[in-house]
């Protein structure tokens, strides 16, 4: 292999390496096993339709391409839908962690300009206490609070339709 | 850009390191096959955590990327639940921390498990013991194989599926990766020469820049080449030798030490669970090689004789000279929260107490 073979087309998303995968014959993507060692599968096809319905409710309320959003979810497979749906809409990821100090997501959003946070509901409470959050969205997947936008009921309202590319 | 990842440095500000969806593209395409060895349908169990450049690395562009079957367990470290795991769900592909595999190949019940369908096993992070690597070619049959990179770029060195492993060397450059030993000049330095760890600048998979820092950027690159921090050595057939991180060699006495080797010895020994080599300031030496060490069992008793047990293993397995002169034993090892051994913190330590 040389160097040129790592070249990327001129036009490319890196999305398009797991649609491959997502022909309709129900591929299987994801085995996860909680701390109770409860089991979940995903298969290629689902990861990328939920990853569709996050494309399309970020964009469709106020996110465009080169936007940069946080991107704060922990070991589950909203995690995997979350940055599919967020590369695939073209914003920028920052992976953070869901245990970043307040300090460290403030320097974050102010560094880069950050359009967005999107966190999972049983973390954030570090977020009450970062100071310029009014700068950007929350979105969270799970439960919203008050100022918050909840990534899930929105996915529930959104008519499907593929994103494209 | 797709990706902004904050790297941590060791002064200053975090850093913004800047990826283009074309930098996924070449990681996907050098490391996934020829590193991890995911084929189509594998069982791959990768453990980083979202949140950190590794999950993008591996569980995320790696997993996906290659068609293959992703585990993630969302609980927290248990090494025999780990076990456990890799039994039951067939694991084909592990990729975890050396820290993960050190706690496993000390694990009391190993024996009790067979790793079967295991046939690919990596470790990135920092460098792996050889002893522990030893461990799983005795018990299991199996090569870990260890592999290096940084937020910055992607696995830049490392003992690639089918490559013959050099016991102790880091391995061989990614395919497709121009990676060097680079001399103060940033020209390629000589076979069996210490330099800096560096990557042309026209590497597809090298990061585009820090984010609002072109000072930072450009501190970052010597003539052609873009430098790592991290140091080493060539040999005649090409495989990379680790000599630390460049603020991590130890000079005592006039000879130069690197950590790695020191640990590596020490972990060698059944007491011990995990340890780190730092330098300690010493009015004679300049400094002396210190040893902070995590014993597998508490035992308090005569720690006096556990600590000359520990230099002469050092002295039987390495040069004489590179011994640990001083041992202290701790509960556990300062590390960030990636799971790193911060060295610089126990420096410090020992700097403060001149």
């Amino acid at each position: 292999m040389n160097r040129e073979e790592l070249l990327a087309p001129a036009r490319y998303n890196i999305v398009s390496e797991f649609e491959k995968y997502a022909t309709g014959d129900g591929r299987k993507a994801l085995i996860y096993v909680d701390a109770q060692n409860q089991e979940q599968q995903v298969t290629y096809d689902e990861l990328i339709q939920a990853a569709n319905r996050t494309a399309n409710v970020l964009t469709s309320t106020g996110l465009k391409k080169g936007d940069v959003v946080l991107v704060m979810v922990p070991r589950m497979i909203e995690a995997y839908v979350t940055y599919i749906g967020a590369l695939k809409a073209g914003l920028v990821v920052i992976p953070s962690s869901e245990m970043l100090r307040s300090s460290e997501t403030e320097y974050r959003i102010e560094h880069s300009n950050a359009k967005a946070i999107i966190a999972f509901d049983a973390f954030t409470d570090q977020l009450e206490h970062v100071e310029n959050l009014d700068k950007v969205t929350v979105y969270i997947i799970g439960e919203a609070k008050e100022g918050e936008v909840s990534l899930t009921a929105l996915e529930k309202k959104c008519f499907f339709r593929v994103y494209r590319l | 850009m797709a990706f902004l990842s904050y790297t941590s440095g060791t002064t200053g500000k975090p850093k913004g390191v800047v990826h283009t969806h074309g930098w996924g593209y070449a990681h996907l395409r050098t490391t996934a096959p020829n590193w991890l060895g995911i084929e189509e349908h594998d069982i791959v169990w990768a453990t980083a955590a979202p949140g950190w450049q590794k999950w993008i690395w591996t569980p995320f562009l790696s997993v996906l990327g290659s068609g293959a079957v992703g585990f993630v367990y969302g609980g927290k470290f248990d090494v025999n639940r780990y076990l456990q795991f890799l039994d039951e769900y067939q694991v084909n592909v592990l990729c975890c921390t050396p820290t993960e595999y050190r706690f496993i190949a000390k694990a009391e019940d190993l024996d009790e498990f067979s790793l079967a369908s295991l046939k690919s096993a990596v470790s990135a992070g920092e460098p792996l013991n050889r002893g522990i690597i030893d461990i799983f070619e005795r018990r299991f049959s199996l090569s870990v194989r260890d592999g290096y990179g940084q937020t910055e770029n992607t696995l830049l060195v490392g003992t690639m599926i089918g490559m013959e492993p050099r016991p102790g060397s880091m391995g061989k450059p990614t395919p497709g990766n121009i990676v060097e030993v680079v001399n103060d000049e940033g020209k390629p330095a000589g076979v069996g020469v210490v330099g800096d760890i560096a990557v042309h600048k026209s590497t597809p998979a090298l990061f585009h820049e820090y984010l609002n820092d072109p000072e930072r950027t450009k501190m970052q690159f010597r003539g052609d080449y873009y430098i790592t921090g991290d140091r080493a050595k060539k040999d005649e057939d090409g495989y990379f030798w680790f000599e630390g991180r460049g603020d991590d060699i130890i000079v005592s006495s006039g000879y130069t030490i690197g950590p790695f080797e020191v640990e590596d010895a020490l972990i060698k020994h059944p007491a011990v669970r995990e340890c780190a080599v730092v330098a300690s300031p010493d009015p004679e030496r300049g400094n002396v090689v210190k040893a902070f060490v995590v014993l597998r069992n508490d035992t308090t008793e005569s720690t006096e004789k556990l600590v000359k047990e520990l230099q002469n293993h050092v002295k039987e397995l390495t040069a004489p000279y590179k011994y640990p002169r001083k041992i202290e034993f701790l509960e556990e090892l300062p590390k960030t929260s990636s799971g790193k051994i911060m060295r610089v913190e126990l420096r410090k330590k020992e700097q403060n107490q001149k």
